[in-house]
């Protein structure tokens, strides 16, 4: 075991993002009148930037203290002006973080682009289904891998250990990282979750993402996420990291969809999943 | 310089300025948090209601200074007393206030009209040896809010989750401050012109405006619920004649002591107001004609009897009284009842005044 503990998670200001997600800000601030809505439509497929907004509107300067669940809630609360303030102030991911140093272990690029379309295709299944909490739906899918993230620039060393063991005794990433470091990057992103504030509702998604079971609270919800992060990756936008993979015949059984349904529901989704990647400005 | 050492060193030269400018980023980020907080504090503070700031405070206020517990005390400069107004500490008492003397550290900081800062307040002269099983740190901040000079009140700071306050969070909490003082400030000038616009200058009772609003109020609440509604009109007699011989600084007495006299006797939901020079009105919800008279005799007799000094000499004023109650049956508002009891009062100065009479429906017909 390493000395890594959860309680270092909960002292993270931010999580980085992409440095041509930052640049994109940075250009969309210089832009004319526009840019206000430029900037929206960014941070809305940015986990990191999502997690940095969460946490503000869910403090108590703005009235709902651990109440916004998602992101189009948080933008209507906070405004285009503080969201802009918000971006400004996260650091950039550096995958050389001195000039010595080997990479981060991860390909970030891929983690947002599958992050962004989990989400798109979440709130899109959410709707589909006549769930209510499609913005809900969205950010879950959305910051999914927030602990990854984490866990991955913060701490790479442990990280790649948890790697090598995956890799090594051929157990999912998840399996690997209790091993070696006692909890998994769920975890870490649920911890991160409570320490800014977020409501409970997004920690119980996220955490049971990997495995949704009926009778947890916001089953319902973890297991479009779950569905939908499946459909992401066998729609060609996959995370690249070895994760637990549950069936999708299991998914659509939890949630009730029949496989005839869910043929029926593909090219929305697609079309959903189209959408935001080409509002994602990732190259 | 050969090409491998020349490499060296810029690598080490770009990697001393990506961590100078990531330093940068950071403090510039905290400046900007800091500035987002203060706009969005001066937005939701901006408000003409003390007690709405004051919970705002509570909501707040712990989150942007980045202490768990605060204090917030409004001066009263004439009594010298400090009044607490807003808080979160569990173990404190709403309400709960104090001489200026019994707190060295506010006094001190009122007196200097500066912040007094202690990391470990028990070792500080304030509270030597003194400890708070409430607080993790030991770290105290008073601040001394200001207007123009003019002391309004004084903010405490107690407790942090990182251990410690540091002078950074010290500069932003006297930033925060200013803001807070100057909405206290708006706040307390507009209710005290807000009660001005109600209020008799003299006597602090209702002016005869908010008297004839409240009526009106009355009379609609009396017509809804069938509930009984009397009113009492006094005006002092012959008011000319104590200000001819006594002067008009006695006639001022005299009016101040009726409204103290009237006060007395008036009950929670009672409405005493100066309806005009020498003549006062007093609006009994829930009452009906026997309690009027009842009250108005009390308010006569305390009066009469009461005596005034001018001189050596000492003196008696007395009162007429006309009462009425509201009947829905034969008034349609507020000008036929402050009629019936305005008849009342005539006849009780036509009758010799120093005398409390009963108006009537009938009255009306008469009139």
């Amino acid at each position: 075991m390493i000395s890594l503990t959860l309680d270092q998670f909960r002292l993270l200001k931010y999580l980085p993002s992409l440095p041509e997600q930052i640049d994109n800000v940075l250009i969309a601030t210089r832009a004319s009148s526009s840019m206000d809505y430029s900037i929206v439509e960014m941070i809305q497929y940015d986990p990191a930037m999502a997690m940095a907004v969460l946490k503000v509107a869910n403090t108590p300067i703005y009235g709902y203290p651990g109440q916004i669940s998602s992101l189009q809630q948080a933008a209507g609360l906070l405004g285009p002006g503080a969201i802009k303030n918000i971006t400004l102030r996260i650091p950039i991911l550096e995958r050389f973080t001195d000039n010595l140093s080997e990479p981060l272990p991860l390909d970030y690029v891929q983690i947002w682009v599958h992050s962004g379309i989990t989400a798109a295709i979440s709130s899109g299944l959410s709707r589909l289904m006549g769930e209510t909490e499609s913005d809900v739906s969205f950010t879950s899918g959305l910051i999914h891998e927030a602990g990854t993230i984490a866990l991955s620039v913060y701490f790479p060393a442990e990280f790649a250990k948890a790697q090598d063991f995956a890799e090594k005794n051929q157990v999912s990433l998840l399996e690997a990282e209790k091993q070696v470091l006692g909890f998994s990057h769920l975890e870490v992103a649920g911890e991160m979750m409570d320490a800014w504030g977020f409501p409970p509702q997004l920690s119980q998604i996220i955490l049971q993402c990997a495995e949704p079971k009926k009778n947890n609270m916001n089953w319902e919800l973890a297991g479009i996420v779950a569905l939908a992060k499946s459909l992401a990756s066998e729609w060609g936008f996959p995370s690249g990291i070895k994760n637990k993979t549950i069936e999708q015949k299991n998914l659509l059984a939890l949630l009730g969809i029949s496989e005839k349904g869910m043929g029926q529901w593909e090219s929305e989704l697609k079309k959903y999943a189209e959408f935001a990647l080409n509002t994602m400005k990732i190259p | 310089m050969n090409p491998l050492e020349n490499e060296k060193l810029r690598l080490q030269e770009s990697e001393t300025v990506r961590n100078l400018l990531k330093r940068q980023n950071t403090l510039l980020g905290n400046s900007l948090e800091n500035l987002d907080h203060l706009i969005y504090l001066q937005k939701s503070i901006n408000l003409l209601s003390m007690q709405e700031i004051c919970r705002v405070m509570v909501e707040k206020l712990p989150f942007i200074l980045s202490v768990r517990y605060f204090t917030f005390f409004l001066f009263d400069k004439n009594r010298r007393r400090l009044s607490l107004a807003s808080h979160n500490h569990p173990d404190l008492e709403d309400g709960h206030s104090l001489y200026q003397n019994d707190s060295l550290i506010m006094k001190e900081a009122m007196n200097s009209g500066r912040y007094i800062f202690e990391q470990d307040f028990s070792a500080s002269r304030y509270f030597l040896g003194r400890k708070n099983l409430l607080f993790s740190c030991r770290f105290f901040v008073s601040i001394p809010l200001m207007i123009e000079n003019e002391i309004i009140g004084v903010l405490n700071l107690n407790d942090n989750q990182k251990g410690f306050y540091n002078v950074g969070d010290l500069d932003f909490a006297l930033n925060v401050s200013e803001f807070v003082a100057l909405s206290i400030s708006n706040a307390m000038l507009y209710e005290r012109a807000e009660k001005l616009s109600v209020t008799d200058g003299l006597t602090g009772l209702d002016n005869h405006q908010q008297m004839q609003t409240l009526l009106k109020n009355e009379v609609v609440r009396c017509g809804r619920y069938n509930s009984p509604l009397s009113v009492i009109i006094m005006d002092i007699d012959h008011f000319k004649q104590v200000n001819d011989t006594y002067g008009h600084q006695k006639g001022d007495e005299i009016l101040l002591e009726f409204s103290a006299i009237m006060k007395k006797f008036c009950r929670s939901n009672d409405v005493a107001a100066r309806y005009g020079g020498e003549e006062f009105f007093l609006v009994l919800p829930e009452t009906q004609i026997e309690g009027a008279l009842h009250i108005a005799e009390r308010i006569r007799e305390e009066m009469a009897s009461h005596k005034f000094q001018s001189k050596g000499k000492g003196f008696n004023v007395t009162v007429s009284c006309g009462i009425a109650e509201f009947d829905s049956n034969y008034m349609q508002d507020t000008t036929d009842l402050i009629k019936v009891s305005d008849l009342a009062l005539y006849k009780a100065k036509n009758e010799g005044r120093n005398r409390t009479i009963q108006g009537t429906a009938d009255d009306l017909l008469n009139a």
